[in-house]
């Protein structure tokens, strides 16, 4: 009597597309939210030698409070109570900065426990159900050290909606569950299959006994519930499946060693091979192990650090790689996501073209372009579409191909819209900010605001830099502000929208600077000279460093595993990005854990 | 074979009440329009309107200067166990509703718009189709209609100006015939719900999810165990959120008494009877209700209209004693004072039923009331001269900050500003509603 309902809709909704080749596609969207906002515990260990205790100490209100809050266009990067971490940063640093620590090994390396990330989840759900299932922004963006920390009401109760309503449509029609089970539903031996292949998917390891039993039972009670439905018994399956434990969590009981095991290692236990296996694909993939690395579990093979090593680096050298790479340095080198920007005209869908520009150059830079750490900050060429192009009003680029390009006045990382928008205001630059956030993330200096992050108004009168300069001359400002500002003002020839620009409210634009706390401490004209210190900067190389070890081991590694930093940072010493990433691989941290139970 | 999967339990519903927000709601983005803000936040989400034949009268709904309480008079006093959650309007007119004297009423009650010629339909949309619009991922059922003992009289059981409150929000503006039938309308929203609907197989599957964290964190060291423990805790307030959540149909009694066609079979005096459908008018009215609510709280619509009669009023009420038609009561046999109230109070009775429900109705942390707003009235005030001023209006809700609990005495305010008042509550920023010339700023609720 009605006209047809519109489907079903919640905040995730799904599209079913006919391929046309019988295959249905279940896209999965949602509203993602800001990925902004979102405290992350993340703070890289203050670079090693006097010059940051200095820093705090001159700073004077630095290290109590770093309460820099959220800013629109970064994930914030302080929360309250960082002064604590802070402190002990500020005083561990000169011991850290030597190679004074012992690794004797008393202790074994942490193995926190890994819940998945965003990409990782979708990665993971594809992989059991197959490529057909498309899943995009399903459920809230994350920094890599909240899934080694916690999870929020607001993410399980996530986990539970995405969960219930694939389970639905997943089931909702003959096709598509006949496409789930992997066999006829209406064969009797269907069901059982289907859970076994489901559960051992899931869990990336072979089910045991008890855990098929559960599904079982899980799948008896769906099918009751649904009046007998095979489609129901599915459905149910399928809804705690994409709950459990063993699929949002990367959960590690470990093995003991074997008896010959390296002296060192006594009292020490690892991953068990399939556990060392989701270890490389996660890192490396974001993603559940694909059969190769589950037959070299299989086998044990991935017993050997060898083996490891060399899966770590066919995974490396593989296509699903690169996603990885682009996601580390966008969101855990850097931190910044354009797509929030506080300038208005920097739209949500020019902030992604930002993105895609930074995530072409890094990908280039590793995969094409001789992964020299360097290179990141040096090199010429960037990445343009056509309405990229358009909007920094370059135009080095037509039509809506991306594509690799020069252009004057820009090099390396920090001349790209993804920083520049990022790190702006919504109508001046923020000079102060580029510069702090240079010095966190890229040296991992400890900088504070001292609880606020004040932002002068526009003043047309002057130059943005000359109000800057004028606004932290006070003696209790200049301490901190001596050391950011140089830095941020190299980045004055580009303005809030991350467009070049020559002035600013009429001025001649300054962009002399220097680059500050760093065995790099020097002049700088401008951005381009700026990066070719951090460059050069062993400083930089080991900020790097870290934020590799917090991307690979979570949470504190950075601070905790020095003797697997001082691996990796000898592994980096040529500056090679293939290497370290593959160095992290060999580390104690990578292929140990502690004993069952520790 | 319907081709729609029955929409069941809301994910809103349980992401509303879980503290931090983290996927983006409908109806909280207005698209392009500004927003509108109200000092309590969010703008309201549901709509319902209840009409009731035969106006009110006006002296024992105006409570004497002598009366403190705002509910003093024998009507509104039926209004005393929900008068935390209503809003009693005086003074308000319904300027635009010219053209035949009952048909302009009924035309212009939701869409402010003059009917001029008698027997035409409205030039503008009703307000619950504007608003069910607003929502940005709307529900599987748009705008819900529900018509009590409709048809009577002139109309016999047609479409008529006669009859009709709701015109679509499209050129034409067509009107809108409400569900008659409680047994098709209830298989239609809740008869396809599947037997899990709602609680059970959720309480189900979060158990089986509950007992793997259970027993898994057991076997983990301490570390692995808090975070599995804290993943846990989590669960189990979703538990309580979800049982909290209050989507059960409601029984389907039996109505087989009650005759839905019954308007097809009547007189225009009002002559032909139907006295079991008649006395059956307080079962279907409740079931209808509670249909109404429930289609609500599942989230099967945002909006909703329930309607008693017509304007033609040609039915009896048994159940009060009353053995001639309403009709006749208003004018045909003259004017009853006493009859006419004793059925407004009943009307008002039945009022406050459907606020009270829809206040016990728990949407996880608040209830279906706080997110509504509910509007009460008639096509006209008074059914002896059919006037159209002071009409007997009742808001109720707190949806878009909508503060309740008192009334509001206006002079001679234009009820078009009523209807752009209550578009404001919803986020939508327009000033004027329905036909311009009697429509100058939003009423200051």
């Amino acid at each position: 009597m009605r006209d047809a309902f519109p489907p079903p809709r919640t905040s995730l909704t799904f599209v079913a597309r006919n391929h046309g080749s019988g295959v249905w596609v279940l896209a999965l969207a949602a509203v993602a939210p800001f990925a902004c906002g979102r405290s992350s515990d993340h703070r890289p260990a203050p670079s090693a030698g006097a010059g940051s205790g200095g820093v705090s100490g001159s700073a004077g209100s630095g290290v109590g409070g770093d309460g820099m809050g959220a800013e629109a266009g970064m994930p914030s990067t302080a929360g309250t109570g960082k002064g604590g971490t802070a402190g002990v940063g500020g005083t561990g640093a000169a011991g850290e900065g030597g190679a004074t620590e012992s690794c004797d090994g008393a202790t074994a390396p942490a193995a926190p426990l890994f819940r998945l990330g965003r990409a990782q989840y979708e990665n993971s759900v594809r992989d059991v159900f197959g490529d057909w299932v498309v899943a995009a922004d399903a459920l809230p963006a994350e920094t890599d050290t909240a899934l080694t920390s916690g999870v929020t009401q607001a993410t399980v109760a996530a986990y539970h909606a995405v969960a219930h309503d694939l389970a639905l449509q997943a089931t909702s029609d003959e096709a598509t569950l006949e496409l789930v089970m992997g066999c006829e539903p209406g064969e009797a031996a269907c069901p059982d299959a289907f859970i076994e292949q489901a559960v051992t998917r899931a869990f990336r390891r072979p089910a045991t006994d008890d855990e098929l039993a559960d599904f079982v039972a899980v799948f008896e009670n769906g099918a009751r519930l649904g009046g007998g439905a095979v489609a129901s018994g599915v459905r149910a399956v399928v809804e705690v499946l994409l709950q459990a434990p063993e699929f949002l969590y990367r959960v590690e009981v470990g093995e003991p060693l074997d008896a010959d095991a390296d002296p060192r290692t006594v009292g020490w236990a690892r991953p068990t091979p399939y556990e060392m296996a989701s270890r490389l694909s996660y890192l490396l993939w974001d993603a559940p192990p694909d059969d190769e690395l589950l037959d070299a579990a299989g086998s044990g093979a991935l017993r050997e650090p060898g083996t490891v090593v060399e899966q770590a680096a066919r995974l490396f050298d593989d296509v699903r790689a690169r996603p990885v790479v682009r996601r580390f340095h966008l969101d855990e080198l850097l931190a910044v996501d354009p797509r929030v920007a506080p300038d208005p005209t920097v739209t949500a869908e020019i902030g992604a073209l930002m993105r895609e520009e930074t995530g072409a150059f890094v990908e280039e830079v590793t995969f094409n372009g001789g992964a020299d750490f360097r290179s990141l900050f040096t090199a010429r060429y960037t990445f343009r579409n056509g309405p990229l192009s358009a909007f920094y009003g370059d135009g080095v680029a037509q039509g809506d191909a991306w594509t690799r390009v020069e252009v004057n006045g820009r090099r390396g990382l920090l001349t790209q819209g993804a920083f520049l928008a990022a790190t702006a205001a919504a109508d001046t630059t923020f000079p102060t900010r580029r510069g702090r956030v240079v010095l966190e993330r890229l040296l991992c200096s400890v900088v504070s605001g001292g609880g606020i992050e004040p932002r002068l108004a526009p003043d047309p009168s002057r130059t943005t830099r000359e109000g800057v300069s004028a606004a932290t001359e006070p003696p209790n400002c200049a301490g901190c502000h001596s050391l950011v500002n140089p830095v941020g003002f190299t980045f004055e020839g580009f303005d809030s929208a991350g467009r070049v620009r020559t002035t600013d409210n009429g001025f001649p634009v300054d962009t002399s600077g220097a680059l500050t706390i760093s065995d790099q401490t020097g002049p700088a004209a401008d951005a381009v000279e700026l990066q070719a210190l951090i460059g050069d900067s062993e400083d930089a190389k080991r900020c790097y460093v870290r934020h590799w070890m917090t991307f690979a081991y979570g949470g504190s590694a950075a601070t905790d595993e020095s003797c697997s930093r001082g691996a990796l940072e000898e592994a980096f010493a040529s500056g090679n990005i293939r290497e370290l990433v593959l160095a992290l691989t060999r580390t104690d941290r990578f292929l140990y854990r502690p004993a069952e139970g520790q | 074979m319907r081709s729609v999967k029955p929409f069941r339990l809301s994910r809103r519903a349980v992401l509303r009440g879980a503290g931090t927000v983290a996927i983006a709601l409908p109806w909280l983005e207005i698209m392009g329009e500004p927003r509108v803000s109200r000092a309590q936040g969010a703008p309201a989400r549901r709509f319902v309107t209840m009409y009731q034949p035969g106006g009110s009268v006006l002296e024992s709904w105006v409570p004497l200067s002598t009366e403190p309480d705002f509910l003093g008079s024998t009507i509104l006093s039926a209004l005393s166990a929900v008068r935390d959650h209503v809003l009693v309007l005086h003074g308000v007119d319904m300027k635009s509703a010219l053209g035949e004297q009952n048909q302009a009423g009924m035309v212009a009650l939701l869409t402010g718009t003059v009917q001029g010629t008698a027997g035409t339909f409205a030039k503008g949309p009703s307000l619950d189709q504007v608003l069910a619009k607003i929502a940005e991922s709307p529900p599987p059922i748009p705008t819900l209609e529900l018509a009590v003992r409709w048809g009577t009289g002139k109309a016999k059981g047609a479409v008529s100006p006669i009859d009709i409150l709701n015109f679509a929000d499209s050129p034409g503006f067509a009107p809108i015939a409400p569900r008659l039938d409680p047994v098709a309308i209830w298989n239609d929203l809740f008869g396809e719900m599947p037997q899990d609907a709602g609680t059970a197989w959720d309480r189900s599957m979060l158990d089986a999810v509950v007992g793997r964290y259970t027993s898994l964190s057991a076997r983990l060291g301490a570390a692995d165990r808090a975070r599995l423990d804290e993943h846990l805790t989590h669960l189990r307030a979703l538990e309580q959120e979800l049982a909290a959540v209050s989507c059960v149909p409601p029984e389907l009694i039996d109505t087989s008494d009650y005759d839905p066609a019954a308007g097809l079979n009547s007189a225009d005096d009002g002559s032909i009877r139907d006295v079991p459908t008649d006395s059956a008018i307080p079962k279907v009215g409740r079931l209808m209700t509670e249909m109404l609510v429930l289609a609500l709280a599942c989230d099967r619509t945002n909006v909703a209209t329930l309607q008693f009669v017509d304007s033609a009023a040609q039915y009896t009420l048994p159940w009060l004693d009353l053995n001639d038609t309403h009709a006749c009561y208003m004018n045909d046999c003259g004017y009853r004072v006493a009859e006419c109230t004793t059925i407004c109070s009943w009307y008002a009775g039945e009022f406050a039923h459907l606020v009270q429900r829809m206040s016990e109705i728990d949407m996880g942390g608040h209830s279906l009331l706080d997110e509504s707003v509910v509007f009460y009235g008639s096509h006209l005030q008074n059914v002896a001269t059919h006037m159209k001023q002071s009409m007997p209006f009742v808001l109720a809700g707190h949806g878009g900050g909508l503060v309740p609990g008192r009334a509001l005495t206006f002079d001679h305010a234009s009820h078009n500003d009523l209807l752009s008042a209550i578009a404001n509550l919803f986020g939508d920023a327009r000033t004027t509603f329905g036909d311009a010339m009697y429509a100058s700023a939003p009423l200051v609720l």
